[in-house]
């Protein structure tokens, strides 16, 4: 016993004749007795009918000129040119906005950031030694206190540091200097 | 010698294009419905094929004939045509939504006997082709109006045999309902602005 359903699957199979022959014999039954089915077979094969006439559409001389002349190379579709100019637009924007960050922002990417020159002695102070960035003040005071120490003794560095006695006197020093000049 | 042969049985790339090119606009305006996009979708699949074309000669290790070749060129016609399903709604691939004209008039029981369409029922069928869904149209349309063979339509879609019986099958049956104007499902959509939320 076959369903509508099934039948219904299987009627383009029916009319173009792709079905076994004890398939065929089981929708040709239920077609004689089925009206919808019926109606649906007939409706299907004036369908057929129907398209096969259908014609193909025109294309104007121009168009077709441009169909040669795109196969053989000579024309890109408007759309792949636009696609073109997007792409470049697209990694020039990328770039632009890769190279901002980089400028403005060298925390973000340290290891590009080595590549772009600074402008000022300061900035690339601070890229290579970076724990030094903001300690100007103590940085200027170990300075002149090493100018202050050469001036008695030999290098800091080769003497490994002062000694609390020195730096203390070092100071003493500075201070009385200093007195003397507000005295003067 | 066997080179010169092997040249002259690879069809010309221009008569290969002459051939097709109105088979697939045809093809391409069932599936985009915006003229502009079609041509270039047209322009674009051309393009693809004539380096197809090109490549092919140029390798020699694999000839070509001519049905092999038309098969091919769908094959991209059909790929850009969906590569296009992600466009937004300009290119309108999908179903055609909008409001079919006189969507009650049976248009089946006017034509079958006719020797040849008249223009008013040509643009009635086609708009009412237009309505299946996307995957169900691409089968009738290669198999029922360009007259390909089941194996070709097959082939050029990329789809199983039973697959594709079945898109045709269903394709069909529901453009009956369509052509006789017992189209509730697609007719009785209407735009978003008129639906009352």
């Amino acid at each position: 016993m076959t369903s509508c359903f099934f039948c219904q699957n299987l009627l383009s199979d029916y009319i173009e004749k792709l079905l076994p022959k004890g398939r065929v014999t089981e929708i040709k039954s239920h077609i004689e007795e089925c009206v919808k089915c019926r109606k649906n077979h007939d409706e299907l094969v004036a369908v057929d009918k129907l398209l096969t006439k259908m014609p193909l559409k025109n294309v104007s001389h121009d168009f077709a000129l441009r169909v040669v002349e795109a196969s053989e190379g000579n024309e890109r579709g408007r759309w792949a040119s636009w696609k073109g100019v997007a792409i470049g637009a697209s990694f020039l924007f990328v770039l632009l906005m890769g190279g901002a960050i980089v400028s403005f922002s060298p925390d973000t990417f340290p290891w590009l950031a080595r590549f772009v020159p600074f402008a000022t002695e300061e900035e690339s102070f601070v890229r290579y030694y970076p724990l030094y960035h903001q300690a100007e003040g103590i940085l200027d005071a170990q300075a002149s206190m090493i100018e202050m120490r050469d001036a008695f003794s030999g290098s800091l560095w080769e003497e490994g540091g002062l000694s609390p006695e020195e730096f203390e006197r070092v100071f003493q020093l500075k201070a009385a200097k200093e007195e003397e000049e507000i005295v003067k | 010698m066997a080179q010169s042969a092997k040249t002259e049985s690879v069809p010309e790339l221009r008569e290969l294009v002459k051939e097709n090119d109105r088979r697939v606009f045809s093809f391409i305006s069932y599936l985009v419905f915006d003229p502009e996009a079609a041509e270039v979708a047209v322009l674009n699949s051309f393009s693809e094929f004539g380096k197809f074309y090109r490549r092919s000669v140029a390798s020699r290790r694999t000839q070509y004939d001519s049905d092999q070749l038309r098969i091919r060129l769908f094959q991209l016609v059909w790929k850009e045509a969906k590569s296009l399903s992600g466009a937004p709604v300009p290119l309108s691939l999908g179903r055609d939504t909008r409001l079919l004209n006189e969507a009650t008039t049976d248009v089946l029981a006017k034509s079958p006997d006719a020797e040849a369409l008249d223009e008013r029922t040509v643009e009635r069928i086609t708009d009412r082709v237009r309505t299946l869904d996307f995957d169900f149209r691409a089968p009738l349309v290669l198999r029922d109006i360009l007259k390909f063979s089941d194996e070709e339509a097959t082939r050029i879609l990329g789809i199983r045999w039973g697959v594709y019986r079945h898109r045709l099958n269903r394709a069909r049956l529901d453009l009956v309902d369509c052509l006789r104007g017992r189209v509730s499902s697609v007719s009785s959509l209407r735009p978003a602005s008129e639906l009352s939320l």
